[in-house]
């Protein structure tokens, strides 16, 4: 195992930044300590969403999470979707910058989906040199973040914990780890979400999402539109337990309730966090 | 290898094409292949679908929800998303919508998606000051002949044969009590659409205003547009042309002054 040589930074207790609380934010600076904003809704010329944005970078620290940059498409690494992340990054100073291990788009057409990786040492040495690629571009260690998935391929033939901690080993990147994700992909394929936990290394593990789903009884959505269920949570103290206090947030990307509503739910990540401490 | 199974998998997702993929996924769990496939087909359709309603809401109200998701299928499958962000999904709507039967022929609809888009061109462009009348007042008598008028960045004309904007402003105020029935003029307008101090605008021109706005977006000077005034208005040319400057200073529509100073 490398020596990753850095010391973990801890943010506190943060929220993905929607567009339905930006005042109230501004006007009430409620306990949040951090946010994060999806870089891609960032990525304009001018406007109201850059307005704001320039109003949080002054006020709170913030993060980077991406849902596009496709690390693990077929097709070449898109420059022009690099150039406009690092000059976002430029604006935002961010603590980091975020995407998933998946692919968006192939053949040059989007998805605007988080699709699954076949997990084999053909993809990992695929993702790995990109990844190694994107982090000499953007000039720092980029977080990965493990999706939700539907299906798995039969030319995988290893698990997914394995393929993202040995992408993190060899492309020396950091992990934002979806606790609620690893939760949704354990149901979905049947497999253990203690066991994903217990063989990350908690040393790469700089952040966590919490997040809630839709269950359909058989299969899970991973749908951003629900608080987290106590499963969640009991996995995040799980993760905790195992990993130290590590900087948390919540997600909600649909069916945004009143802020409030998202403060408790940061407020009980920290009191789970701080039970680490 | 990867590159295989993507493009299996995409053409599963955006081109129903699914039996080749099916192959691809590992058997077992509570679900079989098809309807774990199923899962991301869906997806990617109400996605863009959703992401289209959000950027068409007028357009949606003016055809209804069912030939709006016709329209919206049809164009995914037309122009699959080319840029990393839903903000550009869709950008060529228009162009489907003009070259395809029977949307072609409803022309309300395709001006309203135009104004539609417009708006989120103007929203997204950048920002810059407002000329002032008093920076206005500073310009020297004799830098007229040389000035310049720059619009804003956001600054957007398009020419209508309906009243779009009108069906627009009701629909999106919620006016049911008053609702404004498409119509079609005589003779095309002009309708412009712009940003000032984070807020966006729109307003429709006289032709000779218009006829200026086409000046200043193509870098001629103000002798320039008293010139284009003239076969109207004669020895008052200059008067119109300075009082419709004057108006796109207090509109906000004037983001700098160009001239040669002494």
């Amino acid at each position: 195992m490398k020596d990753i040589n850095i010391n973990k930074p801890f943010l506190g207790y943060g929220l993905g930044l929607r567009t339905d609380h930006y005042e109230e934010i501004l006007n009430s600076e409620p306990p949040i300590d951090w946010f994060e904003i999806i870089s891609e809704n960032y990525m304009v010329a001018g406007g109201r969403q850059l307005y704001h944005l320039d109003q949080f970078v002054e006020r709170y620290p913030m993060v980077m999470h991406g849902v596009s940059m496709s690390i693990g498409s077929s097709d070449p690494l898109n420059m022009d979707y690099l150039a406009e992340l690092k000059k976002l990054a430029k604006r935002v100073k961010p603590e980091w910058i975020s995407d998933h291990l998946c692919w968006t788009s192939h053949g040059g057409h989007n998805t605007h989906d988080l699709m699954p990786m076949p997990y084999n040492e053909e993809t990992l040495n695929h993702v790995v040199e990109r990844i190694k690629t994107v982090q000499d571009y953007l000039g720092q260690r980029m977080l990965l973040e493990n999706a939700s998935s539907y299906v798995t391929y039969k030319a995988s033939d290893i698990n997914e914990w394995e393929f993202l901690n040995e992408i993190a080993e060899q492309a020396d990147c950091l992990i934002l780890l979806d606790v609620n994700n690893i939760y949704v992909s354990g149901f979905n394929h049947n497999f253990d979400p203690q066991t994903y936990i217990d063989r990350i290394s908690p040393e790469r593990v700089f952040q966590i999402h919490l997040a809630g789903h839709e269950n359909n009884g058989d299969y899970i959505i991973d749908t951003h539109d629900h608080p987290v269920i106590d499963e969640v949570w009991n996995l995040y103290k799980y993760a905790i337990s195992k990993m130290g206090r590590v900087t948390t947030m919540i997600e909600r990307d649909d069916h945004i309730p009143p802020l409030g509503e998202l403060i408790e739910e940061v407020e009980k990540a920290r009191t789970i966090g701080d039970m680490a401490c | 290898m990867l590159k295989e199974i993507q493009e299996k998998f995409i053409c599963a997702v955006m081109r129903g094409d699914k039996e080749p993929f099916l192959s691809e996924i590992e058997e077992g769990g509570k679900i079989g292949p098809k309807q774990r496939l199923e899962i991301y087909a869906h997806a990617y359709k109400a996605r863009l679908v959703e992401t289209l309603a959000e950027d068409f809401p007028v357009l949606h109200s003016m055809v209804g929800d069912d030939m709006f998701e016709e329209i919206c299928l049809g164009y995914i499958d037309h122009y699959p998303s080319t840029h990393p962000s839903l903000r550009y999904l869709g950008q060529h709507i228009t162009k489907y919508l003009r070259e395809t039967k029977p949307y072609a022929e409803i022309v309300p609809a395709i001006e309203m998606a135009e104004f539609e888009w417009t708006f989120n061109d103007v929203f997204d462009a950048p920002d810059r000051d407002c000329v002032t009348v008093e920076q206005v007042g500073e310009v020297p008598p004799a830098a007229w002949t040389t000035l310049r008028i720059h619009l804003q960045p956001s600054f957007r004309m398009n020419r209508f044969k309906w009243n779009t904007p009108a069906v627009w402003s009701t629909v999106s105020d919620g006016d049911d009590d008053n609702p404004v029935s498409t119509q079609e003029y005589p003779v095309h307008s002009h309708c412009i659409q712009w940003k000032s101090d984070l807020k966006c605008f729109f307003k429709t021109v006289e032709d000779d205003e218009a006829q200026l706005l086409t000046l200043a977006m193509q870098s001629k000077n103000f002798p320039e547009f008293c010139e284009a005034l003239v076969e109207q208005y004669g020895e008052h040319a200059s008067m119109r042309a300075a009082e419709i400057f004057r108006g796109w200073v207090m509109e906000g529509l004037v983001s700098e002054l160009e001239y040669l100073k002494a």
